[in-house]
C-alpha cells in the first residue's frame, strides 16, 4: 500500500473520530447555565425557553437586552416541537432554567419533580395572592406553594361582526342574556344559497375548542376537574347539557357547516356573524382583517345555572428544579411578570394583565373591546383540565364524534371523559 | 448466450493475502460512513428497541414491562389497529394508480415520434422537486369544499363535490389524490430509464414476428420492465407505509391536530408521534415504531417474493 493511501486512511480515521466526537458533544444544563459570554458582568447566564410567537419573542428579547442582573439566553421554539424539546431536554438535564408552561399542566411537571417553587425572597405566597388575579394563579399553587408566575392570560370572549349584526337587524352593542338568544341571533345571521351555506351564524366548526374548554368548565363550581378527587366531571349533568348545546349549533341549528370554508377563519373573512375566541384575537383581527368591524362581548351561559360567566386560559413562567442559580432565575421571572413589564405585554402582545393593580387602570383600556376583556377577567375562572394537546385531542374527538359521526351526546362524552381519566392515570395524576 | 467470462479472458484469482489486504483497506475507507451510520441509525434503533420494553413517561423512572407495550398495541389498542388500516389503505390506494399512470405516461413519453418530449418530462417531474409541505398547502386550498378549485371544476360538469379534507369519508382520498399527482413524475423517470434499457433488437424481432403494439408491450416490454416495476413498487410501498408529511400538512393546523377528521387520516407514523410526544411516553411510541418496522419488512419481503422474477430473451 502506498504512503498516499496510508495517509488517506489515517485522515479517514480522524474524520470518523471527529464525527463521533461531534455526535457526543451534548451540553449539560450546568454548562448551559453557567456558560460565559454574558455582557452584564454578573457572571450568571439564565437560559429561557418559550414557544415561538413573533410578538412575544420581540418583547422578551427587549426585556432580556435591557436586563442588568444576569445575561438572558432566550430561545424561541416553534410551538409544534416545543413540548417535545422541553420534555426531552429536562429529562436529559440539558433543559433551560426558565421555561413557559400552560398553567393547567404545571401539576404534571411538578409531579415529575422538575419545578422549583417561588422563593420567599422573590415573592411570598401572600404577595402573589394580593398581586395577581385569582384566575391567573389558581393553578400555580400546588401543595400550598407557588411553582410559577402567570403570563399570557386570555379570557374566552364572544366576537360580533357588527356590520353583519346590523344588516340582520340585531344590536351589536348588547350582550346576549340567554343561550336561546344567541342561537336565535345565529340563525338570523346564517345565509344559504340553495343547499350551500354562504354565511355562518357562528364560526365554530374550524375551531370549536374555545367553546368546549369554556362551557364544561363554567358548568361546575369547581371547574372541569373536581378539586377533591382530581377527576373530570363533565360526564354528568350539566356537562352533557353543555356538549349538547354546543354541538347542536352544527347538528340541529345549522348555524355553521364543517364543509363551508373548511378550516378557514370565516369570521376573519367576514363570512360569519360571530366567533368565540381568546381575547388576543382582538389584535389578530386588527392585523389580519383591518376592515373587519367587530366588538367583543361576554358570551351567555351555555348551561342552566352556570357557576361562572367567563373562562380563561393562561401560561406561566416556571424555573427548573435543576437550575443552578434559581434565585437569579426567579428574579428574571419576577421582572417579566412585574407591573411595569405587564404594561409592555399589554401594549405589544395583545394580552390581559394578571396584576390586579392594572385591571382598573383606564389608561390601558383604549377602546370598548379592551375594556370588555379587562372587565371579564375580574370574574374569570381558569380552564383546568390536567392535559394540554393530549386532553384537547380527546375533547376534539368528542366534538367530531357528535358533529361528524352522529354519535349520541352522552355516549361520546362518556367515552371522552373515560379517555381523559385514563390520560390522567397515565401521567400519575389520578389513582 | 455466452458471457464475457465464458468467452475467455478469465482473470487470475487474487491471492488470499491480497484479498485480505484489500478487505482490510476497504473497511478503513468505509469506516467514516460506518461510524456515522452506526451513530445516527443503528444506535438510536437499538435504544428505541430497548425503550420499547419499558414504561417510561418522561420525568419518571423507567419501569421494565417486557413485551407488554407490544401486547397492548396489538390486543388492546383499537386506535393503533385503525391507524394500521388507514396506512395500508392509503398505500394500496396511492401506489397502484401512481405506478399504472406513471407507466402509461412513461410509455407515451418514450415514443421517439412525440415532439417536445423533454418539455413534457420536465413538466411531469416538477412536482417531485417541489417541497412536499408547499404542495400540501396548495392542495389543501384546492380541495377546500366550498370554494376550492377541485369542487368548482366538478361543479362545472354537474357533480357536487365531496367535503374532501373536512369529511371523514373523503379526507384520505384527498391525500391520495395529492400523493398520486406528486409522485407521478418520480415513477415516470424510473420507468423511462427502464424502457430505454430494453434492447431495440428484441422489440424489432417481435415486430418482425408479427406482434402488434399491445402484444409487444404485454409480452416484451412489460416483462423486461419488471426490475423497474419492482423498484417502483418497493419504494412506493415503503413511502406509503411511512405516510406522515401529507397528513401533517393537509389535516393539521393551529386549531386542529393532524390525523382527522375523526382519525380518518391518522397513519401509523402520526400515531407514533402522538403517542410519544403528546404524553411524552417513550416506551409505547418506541414499541409502535418497531411494529411499523416489522410491518414494512414483511410487506417488502412479500413484494420481493411475488414480483421479483427474471425474464431473459
Amino acid at each position: 500500500m502506498s504512503r498516499r493511501v496510508k495517509k488517506s486512511a489515517v485522515a479517514a480515521g480522524f474524520l470518523a473520530i471527529g464525527i463521533a466526537a461531534t455526535g457526543c458533544s451534548g451540553q449539560s444544563a450546568t454548562e448551559q447555565q453557567g456558560g460565559g459570554g454574558d455582557g452584564d458582568g454578573s457572571g450568571v447566564t439564565i437560559s429561557h425557553w418559550q414557544h415561538q410567537s413573533d410578538a412575544r419573542a420581540k418583547i422578551v428579547q427587549d426585556f432580556a437586552d435591557g436586563y442588568d442582573d444576569a445575561s438572558i439566553d432566550v430561545q424561541n421554539i416553534p410551538y409544534e416541537s416545543y413540548f417535545q424539546k422541553l420534555g426531552a431536554a429536562l429529562e436529559a438535564d440539558t433543559g433551560p432554567c426558565v421555561f413557559q408552561l400552560p398553567a393547567n399542566i404545571l401539576a404534571e411537571f411538578h409531579d415529575r419533580d422538575e419545578l422549583a417553587p417561588v422563593p420567599e425572597s422573590v415573592m411570598s405566597a401572600e404577595e402573589i395572592e394580593s398581586s395577581f388575579t385569582p384566575a391567573s394563579i389558581e393553578l400555580l399553587n400546588i401543595d400550598d406553594e407557588y411553582y410559577a408566575l402567570p403570563t399570557d392570560v386570555q379570557t374566552l370572549m364572544l366576537f360580533y361582526n357588527d356590520d353583519l349584526f346590523e344588516e340582520a337587524g340585531l344590536d351589536p352593542s348588547q350582550d346576549f342574556e340567554t343561550w336561546d338568544d344567541l342561537v336565535a341571533a345565529a340563525e338570523k345571521l346564517t345565509k344559504t344559497s340553495g343547499d350551500k351555506m354562504i354565511q355562518a351564524g357562528i364560526d365554530i366548526s374550524a375551531s370549536p375548542y374555545q367553546w368546549f374548554y369554556s362551557a364544561p368548565t363554567l358548568a361546575y363550581p369547581e371547574g372541569l376537574v373536581a378539586d377533591e378527587t382530581g377527576d373530570v366531571e363533565y360526564d354528568s349533568e350539566p356537562g352533557y347539557q353543555a356538549w349538547d348545546r354546543l354541538t347542536s349549533l352544527v347538528t340541529d341549528n345549522a348555524v355553521d357547516d364543517p364543509e363551508f370554508l373548511a378550516e378557514q377563519s370565516k369570521f376573519g373573512l367576514g363570512k360569519a356573524g360571530m366567533t368565540f375566541k381568546e381575547f388576543t384575537f382582538t389584535g389578530v383581527y386588527q392585523l389580519t382583517a383591518p376592515d373587519l368591524n367587530f366588538s367583543v362581548h361576554v358570551a351567555p351561559p351555555v348551561t342552566d345555572d352556570a357557576a361562572a360567566p367567563v373562562a380563561s386560559t393562561s401560561w406561566s413562567y416556571a424555573v427548573s428544579a435543576d437550575c443552578e442559580d434559581q434565585d437569579a432565575a426567579w428574579e428574571w421571572v419576577a421582572h417579566l411578570t412585574s407591573e411595569e413589564s405587564q404594561r409592555v405585554w399589554i401594549e405589544g402582545g395583545g394580552e390581559l394583565p394578571s396584576r390586579t393593580a392594572l385591571l382598573d387602570d383606564e389608561s390601558l383600556q383604549g377602546d370598548s373591546n379592551i375594556a370588555a376583556g379587562f372587565t371579564a377577567l375580574a370574574e374569570a375562572v381558569p380552564y383546568d383540565s390536567r392535559g394540554w394537546d393530549d386532553a384537547y385531542a380527546i375533547q376534539q374527538e368528542i366534538w367530531d364524534e357528535i358533529t361528524l359521526n352522529g354519535t349520541a351526546v352522552e355516549d361520546a362524552v362518556d367515552k371522552g371523559a373515560e379517555a381523559e381519566r385514563e390520560l390522567y392515570r397515565t401521567k400519575g395524576l389520578l389513582e | 448466450m455466452t458471457t464475457l467470462v465464458e468467452r475467455g479472458e478469465r482473470r487470475a484469482r487474487p491471492s488470499r493475502s491480497l484479498r485480505s489486504h484489500r478487505t482490510r483497506w476497504a473497511f478503513v475507507f468505509l469506516a467514516p460512513s460506518l461510524v456515522l451510520f452506526g451513530l445516527t441509525v443503528f444506535y438510536p434503533m437499538a435504544r428505541a428497541l430497548q425503550y420499547s420494553l419499558y414504561h417510561w413517561p418522561l420525568g419518571s423512572a423507567k419501569k421494565f414491562v417486557g413485551l407488554d407495550n407490544y401486547r397492548r398495541l396489538l390486543v388492546d389498542d383499537g386506535d393503533f389497529r385503525q391507524s394500521v388500516v388507514v396506512t395500508l389503505y392509503f398505500t394500496v390506494l396511492s401506489v397502484l394508480p401512481t405506478i399504472l399512470v406513471a407507466l402509461f405516461i412513461a410509455v407515451l413519453l418514450n415514443d421517439a415520434r412525440l415532439r417536445l418530449r423533454g418539455l413534457f418530462r420536465t413538466i411531469y417531474f416538477v412536482p417531485v422537486v417541489t417541497s412536499l409541505v408547499a404542495v400540501g398547502y396548495v392542495w389543501r386550498a384546492l380541495l377546500e369544499p366550498s370554494f376550492g378549485l377541485v369542487n368548482t371544476a366538478l361543479g362545472w360538469v354537474g357533480i357536487s363535490g365531496p367535503g374532501w379534507l373536512a369529511s371523514p369519508d373523503w379526507a384520505l382520498e384527498g391525500i391520495v389524490l395529492m400523493t398520486v399527482w406528486r409522485d407521478l413524475g418520480f415513477y415516470m423517470v424510473i420507468f423511462l430509464a427502464g424502457l430505454q434499457a430494453i434492447p431495440r433488437e428484441i422489440l424489432d424481432a417481435a415486430r418482425i414476428d408479427g406482434a402488434g403494439p399491445w402484444r409487444r408491450f404485454r409480452h416484451v416490454t412489460l416483462p423486461l420492465l419488471n426490475p423497474s416495476i419492482m423498484l417502483a413498487g418497493v419504494i412506493g410501498v415503503i413511502n406509503g407505509l411511512q405516510l406522515f408529511t401529507q397528513v401533517y400538512v393537509m389535516t393539521g393546523s393551529a386549531q386542529q391536530l393532524p390525523g382527522g377528521p375523526l382519525s380518518s387520516t391518522r397513519s401509523v407514523v402520526i400515531y407514533i408521534v402522538e403517542q410519544t410526544f403528546r404524553p411524552l411516553e417513550m416506551g409505547y411510541g418506541s414499541a409502535a415504531a418497531f411494529l411499523l418496522f416489522v410491518l414494512i419488512m414483511i410487506v417488502t419481503l412479500i413484494q420481493f417474493r411475488l414480483v421479483q422474477r427474471r425474464f431473459e430473451y
